[in-house]
């Protein structure tokens, strides 16, 4: 599930604005940190997962303002290149404040331990993350799909001319969007700091991941990236069972043999 | 309520309008003829600050919209119809409705659908399905539903068969018989006839000729639509 929360993020920005944002992996590196910060000061995991993303929407909406802005009309080497620029900025500026030693982020007492399902044993914070991230997925498809923002949103994809004619700031639109997509990053890095820690270098193996999710998805589509982050969630599950050293390969592997066979991937648009 | 005066517009270094003088008034319908390429198109993008460079003046009620962004022109209810009718694709016939609907417009969801009624019965169909007839009908509702204090029309008959013609020009006369002011492009001389106030005639960027109702069937005007319309 978390992986359909890295990919939808990407997707979104990608889909709806034909922007590529190669430092969408750092965004997920940074809201770790800023987790892991929140819960230095106030003691309290809550509060670190609802003002991640408030915190690193504020840091995304700021770079949209001063750079990203100037990106959506140049050619995708060119937005490549500035978002690899950005991402090493960002991961630097990481390695600065807080070192090169990942930091540990406790798991919340109350989500400690395990559930037994039956003959199954589960950890409960792993399902919380499963039940979180279907609520967060739920909630955007509803935001897309049913309110009049979605709409916009959608029709700003298509054909930004045409929105603006009707009254509507293509600038500001274009700024919400990307402040939402890299906020669904962030959530998600505060989500697995329990897990896997706060690391700086986690963004460039949750930028791979997130790549992968939506190329086997489809380019911009939503329920794609919701099936991506699925499959590479089950594939990884699987491997790490029967071939512990092979995960990665795997998940390109199957990255690859859907490209062979639907090279816009699942739901891709021709 | 619209006034052009003197406009000179620039895309990059080309240089398409001349001196531009034009003027739409309370409920009036107005005409731009002429052939393609003689700037009527032009005319409405610079309205609409579509157009990079351009100088003189434009304004609406008294307000200056030169150097003002889109959509600030079009919140002050002034609405576009293009001549793709730029239809979203992606979006359901009622998608592309409720985008555009404001509060604040005369026009309700269920007056469209009685303007429209093949509209309704198509409300779930993506706008890509639809025909050029229906693509048009929709890209005129969705401009009533945004609160438009004028409308900007550009070729609305264009690509379709005679009789969509016709039940377009009906209901651009409905419309007008609402107090809306339309500055239509047209090629189509009978639809212009049979709508409008007032013409302009284009040719080359400037505007050579004005004619009122009347004076469309005099000996000059005549002549002039021989000289500058005619293929």
């Amino acid at each position: 599930m978390i992986y359909f929360l890295m990919g939808v993020g990407l997707t979104i920005i990608f889909g709806m604005m034909n922007f590529v944002n190669f430092a969408h992996g750092v965004f997920y590196a940074l809201g770790a940190f800023i987790c892991y910060q929140v819960i230095q000061v106030t003691g309290s995991y809550w509060i670190g997962l609802i003002l991640t993303p408030i915190l690193i929407g504020a840091v995304a909406y700021i770079l949209e303002k001063i750079l990203i802005t100037k990106l959506y009309r140049v050619d995708h080497a060119v937005q490549i290149l500035i978002t690899i620029g950005l991402m090493l900025i960002i991961r630097e500026g990481i390695l600065i404040i807080w070192g090169t030693v990942p930091k540990p982020v406790a798991t919340p007492s109350i989500l400690q331990g395990v559930i037994f399902l039956g003959d199954f044993v589960y950890p409960k914070y792993r399902l919380f993350i499963i039940a979180i991230s279907a609520g967060i997925g739920l909630g955007v498809w509803y935001l897309l799909e049913r309110t009049r923002f979605g709409i916009t949103i959608r029709a700003g994809s298509e054909n930004p001319k045409m929105v603006s004619l009707l009254g509507v700031d293509t600038d500001r639109l274009f700024a919400l969007t990307f402040v939402f997509g890299v906020a669904l990053a962030g959530i998600a890095g505060a989500l697995l700091a329990p897990i896997r820690g706060a690391d700086a270098f986690s963004g460039d193996e949750a930028l791979g991941i997130a790549f992968v999710v939506v190329v086997i998805g489809g380019m911009g589509s939503f329920s794609g990236a919701l099936l991506g982050g699925l499959i590479v969630g089950l594939v990884q599950s699987f491997t790490a069972i029967l071939w512990p050293e092979g995960t990665k390969v795997m998940i390109y592997s199957v990255m690859a043999l859907i490209i062979l066979l639907r090279p816009n991937g699942l739901f891709g648009k021709a | 309520m619209l006034r052009l005066s003197d406009v000179n517009s620039l895309y990059g270094k080309s240089h398409i309008l001349f001196d531009v003088s034009i003027e739409v008034g309370e409920g009036e319908i107005v005409t731009l003829l002429g052939r393609n390429g003689a700037g009527k198109s032009t005319t409405l993008n610079s309205i609409m600050g579509l157009v990079p460079s351009v100088t003189g003046t434009i304004e609406f009620d008294g307000q200056s919209l030169i150097g003002m962004p889109t959509h600030s022109i079009a919140e002050l209810g002034i609405c576009l119809i293009p001549e793709q009718r730029d239809i979203f694709q992606i979006l359901s016939v009622e998608e592309n409705l409720v985008l555009a609907q404001r509060p604040e417009s005369q026009w309700a969801l269920r007056d469209i659908y009685n303007l429209f009624p093949r509209l309704e019965e198509r409300k779930t169909n993506g706008g890509g399905q639809l025909s050029g007839g229906e693509q048009q009908m929709l890209a005129i509702a969705r401009a009533l539903l945004n609160a438009p204090k004028i409308l900007l029309c550009d070729e609305p008959s264009e690509g379709l068969a005679p009789v969509i013609v016709h039940e377009i020009v009906s209901t651009l006369e409905k419309i007008k018989s609402t107090g809306m002011p339309i500055l239509l492009v047209e090629q189509n001389l009978r639809v212009c006839e049979r709508l409008a106030d007032r013409h302009y005639i284009f040719e080359q960027g400037q505007v050579l000729h004005e004619f009122s109702r009347e004076d469309f069937f005099s000996e000059e005007a005549i002549a002039a639509k021989q000289k500058y319309l005619s293929v």
